[in-house]
């Protein structure tokens, strides 16, 4: 088989597994739909291995056309739109990331769902999710990409609805799509412009015609193009003001918020701005507005997730903060090691979610950590998979979390678009981090046991179980843990910061940085032409690396502290904060300031149109502009006469007049 | 043989329908009637495939023409007809639903049914005879047509407040027409001043029309604009639609939608802008403005309306002023959106009306708060919902994305503030769309009456699948589809920028210099 054909069923398989749980297997048994299902992620994913560790890691690009789709004349030329796929480095470590991990999560989920009825709809879903991001991550063009990036939204608001006879799940499902509806009109402008631009939609076609000259004579347009592009990354990857989406979809079942809302999906609007970061470069504007932007979610979001006490909350407002951080990254130009904490992140808060989805499973749909306590003791492995992903993700050194945020945040102080205040604000967020993380860990699974045991709630999901004993999760659940938390240590290492690599006697460049330098060389190249050489150093990074190592402990031992003695513990910080504290508790009452501001007011111009603009004035023009026609020329007839006859005298006059005029 | 039938295709796509209504009306038995009319469309359908058979996607002239005497020849009056990729797409969308819809209607219908199935042939003939004629007398004759059949379909089989609302229909409609006749009569005499010789011969007309001066231009443009607006219906025409919309019977809803909507937007694209070039360019940005406001402001009233009907009638009204805003772009992207989200704008809206036909059909209510959580009691009728909604709100993958990405493209390239704003309609499209699926198939199931509701039926099923493949075919397929328009939009976007007369030609099968099917100009 050529690697032309491969690439083609990588991406085909998860689409015929969604057709065929879809619409053939309905009636098959469980196994049969998990099977498929998995079997439709794990094949891809050994394609996918073969090519990125062979042709791909010696530098080729696959490229293949699979049909026509868009093709118009345009002015001077044609705009051809195939649907077209490419691989190289960047979709390369994607594709890895999707169908590795996804595979891991399909496998878990076929445990995790095992008492749903119905449960193809789920597995045609999430395989359906699965090929909408491929599309997205392989697109060679941005329409292609855009197929999978609205995709993606699509098969998110069915999932995050999957239990949709709770109006509030499907609720939910709908503020996610239209909130990246809103960030995807930016897409689109972004599209339309550089159509505009270079005629032309396809990025290595913009990479080649995207000269230096032609960057400077269009320099409002390019950062018009990054600007708009900025909006539909804050729309999928969750970033201020857009990111209101986010902590909601945790309505959806938990494999879902691992696999779609940390992993995978949230995480296009990084792949993004690297895959296009050729041309962002040209733009300090779009790059600082970027990095701004980046560091303000990271850190706005961190202070809501000091707070919440539903543990998938908790975990989706890092998650938000944590593609702050990449944002942030790319935004001061480091676009390798937003990808490279892309990858970290993909592991260990996939991990995260899994492990709270294996507590969740266990305690009956239990989400209060207040509730917890104490469940190391009985669910080892999950536990232990959990203080993993939590020393990964505080950035604890040796895991890999350290790795990738630490870079991140050197360069913000030091990158080519970076400043000490992107550096603080990055380093608070951190902060926020460690501690939100060792609290959750810490009721989660340390400490007293909180959990009630009478209760016996009519809820639905737990009728099968026979035992309200919590335990210990089966393999298909656990094993996925293991394998994550293994790489959510060793993941980091590709992304060693060059002060350390310098001491261990290492020359060159880290890992991720080689692997992705065909993909951002370009860029590279203009920030070095434009701006000169990075201004950090060796004693620069060590400094930073001690501080927020330093800070990383402190708030971790801080929140030990603070909850040794159980949920309680933070109370005397909540009442000294008073209103402050509820209005975190309340999430910066951000959502009731949209409804307020936009929706409402959306909703009465809109009754205002219907009742004042269709029915007042059009309307009453229309009925009454006849009768004013008819007072004045009242000749034939009786005041009763309807509707009908004063349109049909209106029509009368208006031909004779019209007719008269033009002949006459 | 293959030459004689495309002499005579178009002529029989006209008629046939015609005749199958007669031969409907004098049918005994109701159901053996229904199946003959579906066998009539079917058959139709079938003999419209010849067209893609044997349409020479090179060129853009009109083919399969005929050009046949009809009245006395000093009148200067013909019977001429012929498609091009312009008018190919919308009578192909216009054979294919027909059958759908009267499949549609055997549960729908359930009195007067032969006189239904008798008004429904004909409008098919007069909708198809709209589509193809050349000469504008032909043209008249069949867009009134239209008018009488839809009217009866309104009045006769409508909901409560049909009369009201056929009437307001029917005197927008009038309205519009009777202006464009005014219009059509002063350029019968304008030709016959310049060359001696009356002629409502299209093609010549052309000529005739573009070398007008400006302001004559602008007047004739502004009537016939004004007729084919009312028709869209284009903000500020539009309030007629949402009441017919309401009190139509659902095939009625359906057709509606589906074709009649469209011979606003073909009248626009192939009578207003190519005989006024110089007017059209005057006129631009006041329809492109009309049709952002349109888009905006049907968008949102969709968003707060209860009556699912009204908010898919609404939806139109959105959706329209996205196709009007792509042709009068005057680029090959707008023209090509504006063109192909008409056949989506079918293919998807139809699909809802049948779908909003199938739940008021068990339920004989259209107020969103009846529904709710009919996926647990109906999931392939959600499934069908959830893929139109998919292909309303221009999800890639669907033939609407194709469509409203080269429109707001198209518009992006001239006027990029109206393209962004216009782009705003795709966020509210999303809104009120996915309210609408929230309130009828997500949550829970509540309603005692709706939880014995069968699930579609397989007729039903079977009309709903179809649309719904062609809901992605049309996503997919959209270069080998799109392939047949480009000669004839390139002509036109070429005549329109340089002000100049849309030139085209008449290719009479077997007779003419032109073979079909060959290559001759790329």
């Amino acid at each position: 088989m050529n690697y032309q054909a491969m690439l083609a069923a990588v991406l085909l398989i998860p689409l015929l597994g969604s057709v065929l749980n879809g619409f053939f297997l309905r009636k098959a048994p469980r196994l049969v739909t998990v099977t498929v299902a998995t079997l439709a992620i794990a094949l891809p994913f050994v394609l996918s291995c073969a090519l990125v560790f062979g042709p791909i890691a010696s530098g080729e690009v696959i490229r293949t056309e699979l049909f026509k789709w868009i093709s118009v004349p345009l002015e001077g030329g044609w705009l051809e739109i195939p649907f077209a796929l490419s691989l190289d480095r960047l979709s390369g470590i994607l594709l890895l990331i999707i169908t590795g991990v996804g595979s891991l999560i399909h496998l878990y989920a076929g445990e995790y769902m095992h008492h749903e009825e119905g449960v193809y709809r789920f597995f045609a879903y999430l395989n359906l999710f699965v090929f909408s991001m491929l599309s997205l991550v392989l697109g060679a063009n941005m329409v292609v990409t855009f197929l999978g990036w609205e995709g993606v939204g699509v098969c998110s608001y069915l999932l995050i609805g999957y239990w949709y006879s709770d109006e509030a799940n499907a609720r939910a499902g709908m503020k996610a799509f239209v909130a990246n509806r809103v960030g995807d009109l930016g897409f689109l402008l972004a599209m339309f412009m550089s159509v505009k631009l270079f005629g032309s939609v396809d990025y290595s076609a913009i990479a080649a015609s995207l000269t230096n000259e032609l960057a400077s004579e269009n320099a409002s347009m390019i950062t018009a193009i990054g600007l708009c592009m900025l909006l539909g990354v804050a729309g999928k990857s969750a970033q201020l003001p857009l990111y209101i989406w986010l902590p909601d979809a945790m309505a959806g079942p938990t494999p879902v918020s691992a696999l779609i809302h940390a992993a995978t999906m949230v995480t296009s609007g990084i792949y993004l701005m690297t895959r296009m970061s050729f041309l962002l470069v040209h733009s300090s504007t779009a790059m600082t507005t970027i990095a701004v932007i980046g560091a303000a979610t990271a850190l706005f979001a961190a202070t809501i997730g000091l707070v919440q006490n539903d543990i998938k909350k908790v975990l989706a407002y890092s998650t938000v903060s944590q593609l702050g951080f990449m944002a942030l990254g790319c935004g001061v130009g480091a676009f390798q090691y937003g990808v490279a904490h892309l990858m970290t992140h993909a592991f260990f808060k996939a991990l995260l979610f899994l492990g709270a989805g294996s507590v969740i499973h266990a305690m009956h749909h239990e989400q209060d950590i207040r509730k917890m306590g104490g469940l190391i003791k009985k669910m080892p492995i999950t536990g232990w998979t959990f203080v993993i992903g939590t020393l990964a993700i505080i950035g604890f050194p040796g895991f890999s979390g350290f790795f990738s945020k630490d870079e991140i945040l050197y360069y913000a102080w030091s990158g080519t678009f970076g400043h000490p205040l992107l550096w603080v604000t990055g380093a608070l967020a951190a902060a926020c981090t460690s501690f939100y993380m060792v609290r959750l860990t810490y009721l989660v699974f340390f400490g007293q046991s909180r959990v009630e045991h009478a209760h016996h709630h009519g809820h639905g999901h737990d009728d099968h179980h026979h035992s309200h004993e919590i335990h210990e999760n089966p393999w298909t659940m656990t094993l996925p843990l293991v394998l994550l938390a293994v790489f959510s240590i060793v993941g980091g290492y590709v992304s060693i910061p060059h002060a350390i690599m310098h001491v261990l006697g290492l020359e060159g460049d880290n890992a991720i940085t080689q692997w992705l330098y065909p993909v951002i060389s370009s860029a590279k190249e203009v920030m070095k032409a434009v701006h000169g050489d990075a201004h950090g150093s060796a004693a620069l990074e060590w400094g930073l690396m001690g501080t927020s190592t330093l800070v990383m402990l402190i708030m971790s031992g801080f929140a030990i502290a603070l909850y040794k003695v159980g949920p309680q513990g933070g109370d005397a910080y909540a009442q000294a904060a008073g209103g402050l504290y509820r209005l975190i508790l309340d999430k910066w009452r951000i959502d009731e300031l949209y409804q307020a501001v936009i929706i409402e007011p959306l909703k009465k111009v809109g009754d205002g149109f219907f009742k004042f603009g269709d029915r007042a004035v059009i309307e009453g023009v229309i009925n009454e502009g006849p009768r004013g026609i008819y007072l004045v020329t009242s000749v034939l007839s009786d005041i009763q006469s309807g509707l009908v006859r004063n349109y049909l005298k209106l029509v009368f006059v208006a031909v004779v007049a019209l007719g008269a005029w033009i002949f006459i | 043989m293959v030459s004689v039938i495309s002499q005579w295709i178009l002529t029989l796509l006209i008629f046939f329908p015609l005749l199958g209504a007669i031969v409907v009306g004098l049918m005994k038995d109701v159901q053996t009637a229904r199946h003959v009319a579906v066998a009539i469309a079917v058959l139709e359908m079938i003999f419209s495939f010849h067209l893609i058979a044997h349409f020479n996607i090179d060129s853009a002239s009109m083919q399969f023409a005929q050009d046949l005497a009809w009245l006395p020849s000093g009148t200067g009056i013909r019977y001429i007809v012929g498609v091009d990729g312009l008018s190919l797409m919308l009578v192909l969308l216009t054979t294919i639903l027909c059958p759908l819809i009267l499949l549609s209607s055997y549960s729908s219908i359930e009195s007067n049914v032969k006189s239904f199935l008798a008004l429904f042939l004909v409008l098919e003939s007069a909708m198809i005879g709209a589509l193809v004629s050349l000469d504008l007398v032909l043209f008249y004759v069949f867009w009134e047509a239209m008018l009488i059949p839809m009217y009866f379909i309104i009045g006769v089989w409508g909901g409560k407040e049909r009369i009201y609302a056929t009437t307001k229909f029917f005197i927008y409609t009038v309205v519009g027409s009777l202006l464009m006749l005014v219009a059509f009569a002063y350029l019968y005499y304008l030709h016959y001043q310049q060359n001696g010789v009356f002629s409502t011969n299209l093609i010549e007309l052309y000529r005739t029309a573009a070398g007008l001066p400006a302001e004559t231009q602008l007047w004739l443009f502004a009537a016939t604009a004004l007729a084919f607006a009312i028709k869209v219906p284009l903000f500020p025409f539009h309030t007629w639609l949402p009441d017919a919309h309401v009190q139509a019977p659902t095939p009625g809803s359906v057709i509606l939608a589906g074709v009649l909507l469209k011979m606003g937007t073909y009248g626009l694209m192939r009578m207003s802008i190519p005989m006024f070039p110089e007017a059209a360019h005057q006129a631009a940005p006041v329809m492109i403005t009309l049709s952002v406001i349109g888009i905006i402001y049907g968008a949102l009233i969709a968003w707060r309306q209860t009556d699912i009907k009204k908010l898919v009638a609404y939806s139109s009204v959105s959706h329209l002023g996205f196709v009007v805003a792509g042709m009068f772009a005057f680029n090959e992207m707008g023209f090509t959106g504006a063109l192909y989200q008409m056949v989506n704008h079918g293919v998807s809206t139809g699909a809802l009306f049948l779908l909003i036909g199938v739940v008021y059909e068990r339920r004989h209510t259209r107020e969103m708060s009846e529904y709710g959580g009919l996926a647990k009691q109906m999931p392939w009728y959600a499934f069908f919902m959830v893929v139109a909604t998919l292909g309303s709100v221009a999800l890639p993958g669907t033939g609407g994305f194709i469509g409203e990405w080269l429109i707001l493209n198209g518009v992006f390239q001239v006027h990029p503030v109206m393209a962004t704003l216009a782009g705003t309609g795709v966020i509210l499209g999303a809104i009120y769309m996915l309210w609408l699926v929230l309130k009828v198939v997500w949550g829970p199931l509540n309603n005692e009456e709706n939880k014995k509701l069968p699930d579609c039926s397989p007729r039903e099923s079977f009309v709903l699948a179809t649309l719904s493949v062609f809901v992605f075919a049309t996503g997919f397929l959209s270069a080998p589809i799109l392939e047949h328009t480009v000669p004839t939009l390139k002509k036109l976007q070429e005549s329109v920028n340089s002000k100049s007369a849309y030139k085209t030609q008449l290719v009479i099968p077997g007779r003419s210099n032109e073979p079909m099917k060959v290559m001759m100009e790329k």
